[in-house]
């Protein structure tokens, strides 16, 4: 279990995050999402105690980031993908992860069979002995990841996972990232990915220094954006406009012969707008709902705060 | 402190240089051009000239400054593989990782500076040891007497070396945090060389002799600037510094 209770860090009066409260659950994927410079790297890093917070505090697994001793405990417990892989080049994806498994104190047979079993869980044991300097995007995230779990974490921590990898990669990453979620692991990840926030976490943070909406994701879609029922007609006279006034107060927009309707509760409010529309000589083409987009419910969000 | 967690950074560090080849070729090339050169240089000397009563005083000098050269390439060795080793993480971007685990700065810093301690100073030793009795060899016939070992090349290797790779491993740390390649990084940690060459030139120009009380105070001096930068050697590499000061 995480909990973050007020946590801010200032750089020189300059507040990077500010007030930040959340909790995440055991076994729970909590997406980090904001443009960049929203403070999610700087929110991951005091949470793996890489930097101190100014103020405030978090707990994770009941050790507190506040206290010295608490961050190698907690340091112990975690697994960390930063936004850049940070691999050593010039050695093996075997050796890099034997490496990390070494700093964590796992006896040399236990290690062994944790490198292998990462390695070949991620598609790698081919290719184990070759340096990662001459590895894919992919691949090398994919040795990232394996470094992580060298300890078998309870927590990961994961910034921008798949930030530059193509379509197929980020798959596969995204893919692991599930299955790690399915093994019980507890995990943060930082995205400014809308999509892939929406298909792998439980529970989404919307940030800009601030924490400015936090959800699952149909719990954000419902409260900051409406459904759009779209209606096209033959023709959008001021009569119209005028019916849907009158029995309506979602806010609308006319594009050419289609209206855009915000409506809350489309199945209450359609036949009542439909119904307006034809009562005024209204001939109505076709009706279509559409759900807002994690993209939208993001923007409506950001830009709601600027 | 745990010296176990910075010996597994030190044997990262030499998986590390046994594949860069340019540090291998550096760790070779550079003693043994002076423990075969320095040697030819005085063959030369004493077979190009006839030697004099008086010259012996001038080839015991020679061969006094000479030693103090394996204290400079010390110092040269050491600065090359601290930079290449600091600012290799930070292209890298390997540090935030790291830092990540549960090991602390100064375990980091000692695995690290170990990893350019030891081959440095085994580098040294091993060119010094061909020195010596190439030298011995050499001024036997001139001197009545094996010139190596003495109490110099005691005070050179077992106090003006150590403290001295220490120097430069303190000087390379603090440049690296300022710079992201390893060549400027080198340029600016071979400021550790520049006392050890003003030291020279004084000698060449006979402002001081290399006695073994002058290198005893040299090595004094070496070692209190050792005591005195490891404060700000710890401060900048602290992980709060690394991940959000550092260049």
């Amino acid at each position: 279990m995480i909990y973050v209770d007020g946590l801010t860090k200032t750089f020189g009066g300059f507040a990077a995050v500010d007030g930040l409260t959340f909790q995440v659950k055991d076994g729970e994927i909590f997406g980090l999402l904001g443009p960049n410079g929203a403070g999610k790297t700087t929110t991951i890093r005091m949470l793996a105690c890489l930097i101190s917070k100014t103020s405030g505090d978090a707990r994770i697994d009941d050790f507190s980031i506040s206290n010295k001793e608490d961050s190698f405990k907690i340091r112990s417990i975690i697994g960390l993908v930063a936004e850049n892989v940070g691999l050593y080049e010039e050695l093996s994806a075997y050796k890099n992860i034997d490496f990390y498994g070494k700093l964590y104190g796992i006896p040399e047979n236990q290690r062994k069979e944790n490198t292998k079993h990462l390695l070949e869980e991620l598609g790698l044991w081919g290719v184990k002995d070759r340096p990662v300097g001459t590895f894919s995007k992919g691949m090398k995230q994919k040795v990232a990841i394996a470094r992580a779990l060298s300890h078998d974490p309870k927590i990961l921590f994961l910034d921008e996972p798949t930030a530059n990898l193509d379509p197929e990669a980020a798959k596969v990453v995204r893919d692991s990232i599930l299955n790690l979620k399915n093994e019980g692991k507890t995990i943060i990840v930082n995205t400014h990915n809308l999509d892939e926030a929406q298909r792998i976490c439980n529970t989404i943070g919307i940030l800009k220094t601030k924490l400015i909406a936090i959800g699952s994701p149909e719990h954000l879609k419902e409260s900051l954006q409406s459904d759009k029922t779209v209606i096209d007609l033959e023709e959008v006279t001021d009569r119209i406009v005028a019916a849907i006034k009158a029995v309506s107060s979602a806010q609308f927009e006319i594009d050419g012969r289609r209206l855009v309707i915000y409506v809350k509760d489309p199945q209450t409010e359609n036949p009542v707008l439909i119904k307006a529309i034809t009562s005024v000589g209204g001939n109505v083409i076709a009706v279509s709902q559409v759900s807002p987009t994690m993209e939208e419910v993001y923007l409506k969000a950001v830009r709601e705060k600027r | 402190m745990s010296f176990r967690n910075a010996w597994i950074i030190t044997q990262k560090e030499f998986s590390i240089i046994r594949l860069r080849k340019s540090l291998i070729y550096f760790y070779v090339v550079l003693p043994l051009a002076l423990s075969i050169g320095l040697p030819l240089l005085v063959w030369h000397v004493i077979n190009g000239a006839s030697i004099k009563a008086t010259d012996i005083h001038y080839i015991s000098g020679l061969l006094n400054a000479f030693e103090f050269f394996f204290a400079i390439i010390a110092v040269i060795l050491a600065s090359y593989t601290a930079a290449y080793s600091i600012v290799g993480e930070k292209i890298q971007k390997s540090l935030e990782p790291l830092l990540a685990t549960p090991i602390s700065d100064g375990e980091i810093i000692l695995g690290k500076s170990l990893s350019a301690f030891i081959p440095s100073f085994i580098a040294v030793v091993l060119g010094n040891l061909i020195y010596m009795t190439l030298m011995d060899k050499i001024t036997y016939s001139i001197l009545g007497y094996s010139y190596y070992p003495n109490l110099s090349t005691a005070i050179v290797l077992l106090l003006l070396v150590p403290f001295g790779i220490i120097l430069s491993i303190e000087i390379s740390t603090m440049s690296s945090s300022r710079v992201s390649d390893p060549r400027s990084a080198y340029q600016l940690s071979m400021a550790g060389f520049i006392p050890f060459f003003i030291v020279y030139v004084l000698t060449e120009i006979s402002v001081i002799s290399l006695t073994s009380t002058t290198l005893l105070i040299i090595a004094g001096v070496v070692a209190v600037a050792d005591v005195l930068m490891y404060p700000l050697v710890i401060r900048t590499f602290s992980r709060e510094m690394i991940l959000t000061s550092w260049k």
